[in-house]
């Protein structure tokens, strides 16, 4: 939209331009040829109008990203995947996910009820709860669990990546603290955790973050470290710019695409952190449904040809929603990339 | 320079860019013969085409660009049978071409060379593959190479790595390359503006030197006409896509015709005269997405005529090896004065010429 | 301009030696540097990449840290630690226009903010208003049109993002200014323009400047004095005119042969003369830094000066 707004404005100028040119020249196409080798009379203003340019950066990065179909056809289909999500429960006629449904005619336990029977639409599990509501619910669980890790990495990494980057005295502490973080593996750490604290949404998040801040901040450093001795930046400390201003106004601005492709990357891997966690047994219990619960769920019945749709739609979610994440993060960093600013 | 003794003829030559929706009329209708054996500068600001124009030679247009008009034909051996470069299209065609028949020697050392390979190793990776040479031949002759360029203790330097050299010692390496493929026509894109003046002077006397021992056609790229006094035969002085002026060095440098020529010699610093200002062209070139109408130049010329506004001037000769497209060249012109630091030019031309 | 017309010294640089690195790795950059900027000159710093000149430059301005010796503003030491005060003080008077017009402006930031950064620091007094209609003005100093505050630094040509830079550096008003090769990276044409600005806005507003370069033909058109430098040592201390038409010391000689002139005949003719600092036998005698003509020193051993001096007259 601005950069289409940005085309009319430069367009319009160049049209001002043109009548400019015009004005005299035009005129002069019809005399007769003694006069055409007079002196023109010379404008210095003319000389010095330049034509703005179209390039506007973020109206180029849209405009890359929206040229890749497959990206945008399945950033539609994630953002109404995750908005079906949580509109979910506000449909008419959904099921309580944690209702072990019963038969009010029979009074029998509706187990394992094939998709589209009895009114459930996936089928239901072995205890009789609505598989499409406890998908639904898992998947909001998990999205919730991955969005925030992501927000508390970036926000926590990026102050960290920016101070070490930035600050040469605090290099050598930084550095010592990432050998340490990055030798734990995040299966130890999530271990630990699930067995101090009784696992729940909020103990996974911290889980996932304590080691997850690290890497964006080493990766924010290396950035960091590209950028920091450029010369507009020794211009701003010339010209006495507090450190501050100079990392929010010089610094940060060149980031947010990566910042914003780490954080595309981080969702799926948090949801893939969470199922595997859960999956051996230490996530969330089986009242908070997750997608590792059900994944897991359905894992235990998969021999069994005709329950196998118990692992098949929570994996379907699953492996959508990871693969989504990643071909649009991806896509959206070549966009912001400016050589591929040309077409 | 006879007919027949063309290595490369240029015909009308139009190349235009796509960018973000819109037109580029980088090169607007370039001819242009080179000579066998000669140097040819090319001069011009930023913006002019000049290394759009040699890249096209080369097929190293840029992926939203292409030729859209004239012909370019490469004449290998004299009098023989011409290569239409104009229409080669895929890579194939084009490696034919490129390094073996026509090199070039790019403005930044340090991004030609591979960081992580010694210069050893990518000159004799030139000698391979063009001189069809192996092991130890290959590597004498990359060691003659580095003799050649004027690197001392080339055993030693062949085994080191880019960063281990100076920009100048950098430049001489890439210019090793590009005569390791043995082409015909090397093409020197500003291979001095990145070095100090000391060591420029230096490349410069080097690239004669390797003209007289390999035979080359040397075209060279610039926007400094002090430059090229030293080493060119013939220059052409480019403006926004076309060529508005060429004739000899001698020509150029002392009797040069076109308003551009005249406020680039004006305005080198070499020319000023302490306490007072500087010759300058005012404005910026011409914005090139637009149709131009009449001489480019006419916008920035204080002494443009009306006709320069109106239609564009075509080439007028003063000698037969001297053109430049101004109307000022027309018989009904009226008569204008260059400015003084080209008539100092021409003075200083004619003490010469009294005193040998 | 000819020499300056005050003798008053606004900057001193005393027995200056910059180290990079410590122990073994240790590289000299800058060597026992001495000289005296007056008050509304221009003094011309020239010498080739490494030399060590954009090292003195930045050490002025305090983006670098010295090893020894002093740098003297006003007569006040400005090198090593400093109190706030005088740090603010020499934010506004010192500043720096840079070589790279293609990496010295931020991108990201609209003219407007670039320009105006410098008023933000040394005068928070002012309104935006007040900064805006300041920003204004500093862009018609330099000869560009207002209406380029809102534009961004990729929208424009080479040499006018050397002058929005020149802007940003003006607007404090500063009363020195370092100038780093501030046309090395500009196309000829455009290096006049940018010339004739600095010209002009020394004899509007009495800047001194300290002019570094490399080469030798554009100093002569701007420096009223030039000091040449090779290797972190100060060579040759002159006059413009009197370091151009009677140079002594041999790489002075080499830099001057190295002048490109428009001029063929003259070019073909010429031969180059290529500096080896191996021609200086300083086993016996120490090199000392000597007047040898009127206002004009060199550092040579007492039987080198004889030499050179015979050598220039013959010449």
């Amino acid at each position: 939209m601005l950069s289409f707004l940005k085309n009319i404005r430069s367009r319009r100028l160049e049209q001002q331009l043109d009548t400019l040119q015009q004005q005299g020249p035009a005129a002069w196409a019809q005399l007769p040829e003694n006069e055409l080798f007079t002196p023109a009379g010379f404008q210095p203003q003319q000389a010095e109008a330049t034509a703005s340019s179209n390039y506007s950066y973020w109206g180029s990065t849209f405009r890359a990203f929206f040229k890749n179909r497959l990206a945008v056809a399945l950033l539609i289909a994630l953002i109404a995947v995750v908005a079906f999500a949580f509109l979910q429960p506000c449909l008419p006629g959904q099921k309580d996910p944690n209702l072990c449904a019963v038969d009010p005619v029979t009074g029998i336990q509706y187990r394992n009820i094939a998709p589209g029977q009895d009114g459930f639409v996936w089928g239901s599990n072995s205890i009789g709860q609505d598989l499409w509501a406890r998908i639904w619910a898992g998947a909001r669980t998990s999205l919730t669990i991955a969005f925030f890790v992501a927000v508390v990495e970036a926000v926590v990494g990026i102050t960290a990546g920016v101070l070490w980057g930035y600050v040469r005295g605090l290099d050598f502490l930084f550095t010592e603290l990432y050998n340490i973080f990055d030798n734990i593996p995040t299966a130890i750490v999530l271990i630990l955790i699930s067995y101090v604290a009784t696992p729940s949404i909020w103990t996974m998040i911290l889980g996932m973050s304590i080691k997850g801040w690290i890497e964006m901040a080493r990766f924010i450093r290396n950035q960091i470290l590209i950028i920091r001795d450029r010369d507009y930046n020794v211009a701003s400390r010339c010209i006495g710019t507090p450190t501050f201003r100079i990392v929010v106004r010089n610094l940060l601005p060149y980031l947010v695409s990566v910042i914003m492709l780490r954080m595309a990357l981080t969702i799926p891997e948090a949801i893939g952190n969470e199922v595997f966690i859960t999956y051996i047994g230490l996530g969330l219990s089986v009242e908070t449904p997750s997608l590792g619960n059900l994944v897991n769920d359905g894992r235990k019945v998969m021999m069994q040809a005709g329950l196998r749709y118990q692992l098949l739609y929570p994996t379907l979610i699953l492996s959508f929603v990871t693969i989504a994440f990643y071909l649009i993060g991806n896509a959206f960093s070549d966009a912001a990339d400016p050589k591929n600013h040309l077409q | 320079m006879e007919q027949n003794d063309r290595i490369l003829s240029v015909q009308d030559l139009h190349v235009k860019f796509d960018l973000r929706g819109r037109v580029l009329h980088a090169i607007r209708g370039v001819d242009l013969e080179l000579y066998r054996g000669e140097v040819l500068a090319i001069v011009g600001e930023s913006g002019s085409g000049k290394s759009v124009f040699t890249k096209s030679f080369m097929g190293l247009l840029d992926a939203n660009g292409s030729i859209t008009g004239g012909t370019m034909d490469y004449y290998p051996t004299p009098g023989g049978e011409p290569v239409r470069l104009s229409c080669l299209k895929g890579e194939k065609d084009w490696l034919r071409i490129r390094g073996r028949e026509i090199a070039m020697v790019m403005q930044d050392p340090m991004t030609s060379l591979n960081p992580l390979k010694t210069i050893g190793e990518q000159i004799m990776e030139a000698v391979c593959l063009h001189q069809g040479l192996k092991g130890a031949a290959a590597r004498e002759k990359t060691l003659e190479y580095l003799r050649d360029v004027g690197i001392r203790d080339p055993e030693q330097r062949f085994r080191q790595y880019p960063h281990e050299f100076s920009g100048g010692m950098r430049q001489r390496v890439v210019i090793a390359i590009a005569l390791a493929c043995s082409p015909r026509i090397l093409i020197c894109d500003e291979p001095t503006t990145a070095l100090d003046v000391t060591i420029q002077a230096q490349i410069l006397q080097l690239l004669k030197e390797m003209r007289q021992k390999y035979h080359l056609t040397i075209v060279m790229i610039t926007h400094d006409l002090g430059v090229v006094a030293n080493i060119a035969d013939r220059v052409a002085v480019m403006y926004a896509g076309d060529i508005v002026e060429i004739g000899t060095a001698d020509e150029i440098y002392y009797d040069p015709r076109h308003p551009y020529t005249w406020a680039l010699l004006s305005s080198m610093p070499q020319m000023g005269v302490k306490g007072q200002d500087l010759f300058n062209i005012l404005g910026t070139p011409p914005n090139l997405f637009a149709e131009i109408r009449g001489d480019a130049f006419a916008p920035r010329n204080p002494q443009a005529l009306k006709i320069d506004f109106v239609k564009r001037p075509p080439y007028f000769s003063v000698t037969p090896t001297h053109k430049a497209k101004t109307w000022l060249l027309d018989p009904r012109a009226p008569q204008v004065e260059p400015p003084a630091a080209v008539k100092l030019l021409r003075k200083e031309a004619s003490v010469h010429d009294r005193t040998r | 301009m000819t020499g300056p017309a005050e003798k008053e010294v606004l900057l001193e640089v005393k027995d200056l030696n910059i180290t990079y690195g410590t122990g073994r790795r240790a590289y000299d950059a800058v060597q026992q540097a001495n000289f005296v900027i007056y008050k509304g000159e221009t003094f011309g710093l020239v010498g080739e990449s490494g030399s060590g000149k954009t090292t003195i430059g930045r050490a002025i301005l305090r983006i670098l840290p010295t090893s020894g010796g002093e740098i003297l503003y006003k007569g006040q030491k400005i090198n090593g630690r400093i109190s706030r005060a005088l740090d603010k003080q020499l934010t506004k008077e010192i500043q720096m226009i840079f070589q790279d017009p293609q990496s010295s402006l931020n991108e990201r930031a609209k003219v407007s903010y670039i320009v105006g950064e410098g008023l933000q620091n040394v005068r928070p007094d002012l309104s935006p208003a007040q900064r805006e209609e300041k920003v204004r003005q500093a862009l018609l100093d330099v000869g560009l049109l207002p209406e380029f505050a809102s534009r961004f630094p990729h929208e424009f040509s080479g040499g006018q993002r050397q002058r929005i830079g020149i802007a940003r550096a003006l607007i404090v008003e500063p009363e020195f200014i370092v100038a780093d090769e501030p046309i090395s990276a500009l196309d000829m044409s455009i290096r006049a323009q940018v010339l004739n600005l600095l010209r002009h806005l020394q004899k509007e507003r009495g800047i001194t400047y300290l002019f570094i370069a490399h080469d030798l033909s554009v100093m002569r058109y701007i420096s009223d004095r030039i000091a040449v430098i090779h290797r972190g040592r100060i060579l040759e201390l002159a006059d413009a005119e009197e370091l151009v038409t009677h140079p002594l010391h041999p790489y002075t000689r080499s830099l001057l042969s190295a002048i490109p002139m428009p001029d063929p005949r003259r070019e073909r003719q010429k031969t180059l003369l290529v500096y080896d600092p191996a021609i200086h036998d300083y086993s016996v005698e120490t090199p000392q830094w000597r007047q040898l003509r009127p206002r004009h020193w060199v550092l040579c051993s007492g039987s080198e000066a004889a030499q050179w001096l015979n050598q220039e007259e013959r010449s």
